[in-house]
């Protein structure tokens, strides 16, 4: 958390710093004629301004500019992954928990590709894939001497897999284009099973449950190019509204299920992506 | 010796004098939110699940509904360069139903619950006062200190059990407090800015008030102050400036 914060703080400075010059707030009528000139940049056979117009709903100009940060045309690609396996073989914890045989394995891909089809403006597709499980071979706790039970043989895996579609729209915060910010729209959909096993009375208990998920999430980012072709992405999940429905089955028999959904227009701090970008 | 020692201190003295400056801090600043600026913000929540005959883990043949749902809208009013005043009210609602749920840890350790329903709502209303700071000569990135001044109020009931076997608690609450609040503002165009602030220093009184099956009483109060930085209370948000 300290070091989430440490970060946000360092990055906000960073860019003040950058972007820090001379600048004066007037009434947006005011504004129209207050600009001396506009260079103009030369991106594949086009000529254009460097600074890239952009509406503004309020009644003030801050004379806050959208530089070119990525031109049209081209390719953004990217992709996250993780891998953890932790395995224990009779590990006592206290005088709780003894004879801990445990397996466990979680991976997950999520490539990406966009393409700009305007000036600092990209569409893209994003996919993931989650996979993980939890063998519990053996547990004993211990709670009291007339308090104690154990577990043999519990199991649980799941896998999700989705797909969404994202816009992103960049503002440029400074004429060396390094520095950039974002706001990103993702509809994402996707599925997914998980599968509970455990011993019941000598009989095997399986519940195999069955999912469908669908999300519209709202993130605003902050984009710094460290090398001419690759930049680091931060975004935070501002808005989001989710959906997921759950149908499972015991020992094949249909028995239960379950509907949820949520909306939600706060800053999620659990909800920090970091990544990288490569433009080509 | 004497000769030397006072053209030492000559020297000393004179030297400063030569194209120097008196020493301040050049704190810069800007009119970062401008007068006749109004701020206006929203922060919604809401959530949702219904399950049938549900399992997770060791908890099975979970049946019920819940909801909760926040709304908390806040404007503000620039009266003068970088000085803003405002208010922000809160309304939280939360209802839980549970009609049945087992805890199945082992074939003899077993144990049901049911027939549980919680229904709760709370509202909150804020005074707030702002005084921002551009960085430097940034309209972009800039400070701002808030002061909350704070009071509410919420009831709520929650009940086991059908027929005559019922058994319910109602129970009402009051809060009121003053806090600190300083934090950063980051434009990301001309009239849509992330905040991020956390509280510092505060004052919080809590006072509860509990009736069991209409016959016990039961009450709380709590006082607490604080005067450091409260990473819990740290709040992001989306304000529009316009």
């Amino acid at each position: 958390m300290q070091k989430i914060i440490t970060f946000f703080i360092a990055m906000v400075l960073t860019l003040g710093a950058f972007s820090a010059s001379g600048q004066i707030i007037r009434r947006k009528s005011d504004a129209l004629c207050a600009r001396d000139s506009v260079a103009y940049i030369i991106v594949g056979r086009d000529t254009i301004p460097e600074i890239l117009g952009q509406r503004n709903f309020g009644r003030f100009d801050r004379g806050l500019d959208n530089h070119m940060f990525v031109p049209k045309g081209k390719f953004g690609f990217g992709m996250t992954a993780q891998y953890g396996e932790l395995q224990s073989a009779d590990i006592q914890l206290l005088s709780v928990l003894r004879d801990v045989d445990f397996k466990g394995k979680l991976y997950s891909i999520k490539p990406y590709i966009c393409y700009f089809f305007r000036h600092n403006q990209s569409l893209g597709m994003r996919l993931n894939y989650t996979h993980g499980f939890a063998d519990l071979d053996k547990v004993s706790i211990n709670v009291m001497d007339d308090m104690n039970f154990s577990f043999t043989d519990l199991y649980y895996g799941q896998t999700s897999m989705s797909a969404s579609a994202f816009y992103r729209y960049f503002i440029g915060l400074d004429k060396v284009r390094r520095f950039g910010m974002f706001n990103e729209v993702d509809l994402a959909f996707g599925g997914g099973s998980s599968d509970f096993k455990r011993m019941y009375d000598g009989e095997l208990r399986h519940t195999h449950t069955v999912s469908t998920h669908g999300a519209l999430t709202f993130s605003p980012g902050v984009s710094v190019f460290m090398e001419k072709f690759a930049a680091f992405n931060v975004s935070f999940g501002v808005f989001g509204i989710d959906w997921q429905a759950d149908r499972q089955s015991t020992n094949g028999v249909d028995e239960g299920k379950r509907v949820s959904s949520g909306a939600n227009f706060r800053f999620n701090i659990f909800n920090i992506n970091f990544g990288l970008m490569v433009v080509i | 010796m004497k000769y030397k020692i006072l053209a030492l201190l000559l020297l000393v003295v004179g030297l400063p004098a030569m194209g120097q400056e008196q020493f301040e801090r050049k704190l810069e600043q800007v009119s970062f939110v401008p007068k006749g600026a109004w701020i206006s913000g929203v922060s919604v929540g809401y959530s949702q699940t219904d399950q049938d005959n549900y399992q997770f883990l060791f908890l099975e043949k979970l049946t019920g509904d819940s909801y909760s749902f926040k709304l908390s809208p806040t404007v503000m009013f620039c009266f003068k360069d970088n000085l803003t005043a405002g208010g922000r009210f809160s309304y939280n609602r939360q209802r839980m139903r549970l009609n049945s749920a087992d805890i199945v840890v082992d074939s003899d350790l077993e144990t049901r619950l049911g027939d549980i329903y919680s229904v709760s709502h709370d509202y909150l209303g804020m005074g707030l006062f702002r005084v921002y700071t551009s960085l430097g000569r940034s309209t972009r990135f800039g400070l701002f200190n808030e002061i909350q001044l704070q009071m509410g109020g919420g009831q709520g009931k929650v009940y086991s059990g059908v027929g005559k076997e019922i058994s319910g608690t109602y129970s009402t609450n009051f809060q009121m407090g003053i806090g600190l609040a300083p934090g950063m503002s980051m434009f990301l165009n001309n009239y849509c800015a992330i905040e991020c602030n956390v509280g510092v220093l505060g004052f919080k009184y809590v006072y509860s008030r509990d009736v069991t099956d209409q016959i016990y009483e039961a009450s709380l109060k709590r006082k607490s102050a604080i005067f450091n930085v409260d990473l819990f209370s740290i709040t992001f948000g989306v304000m529009f400036y316009i």
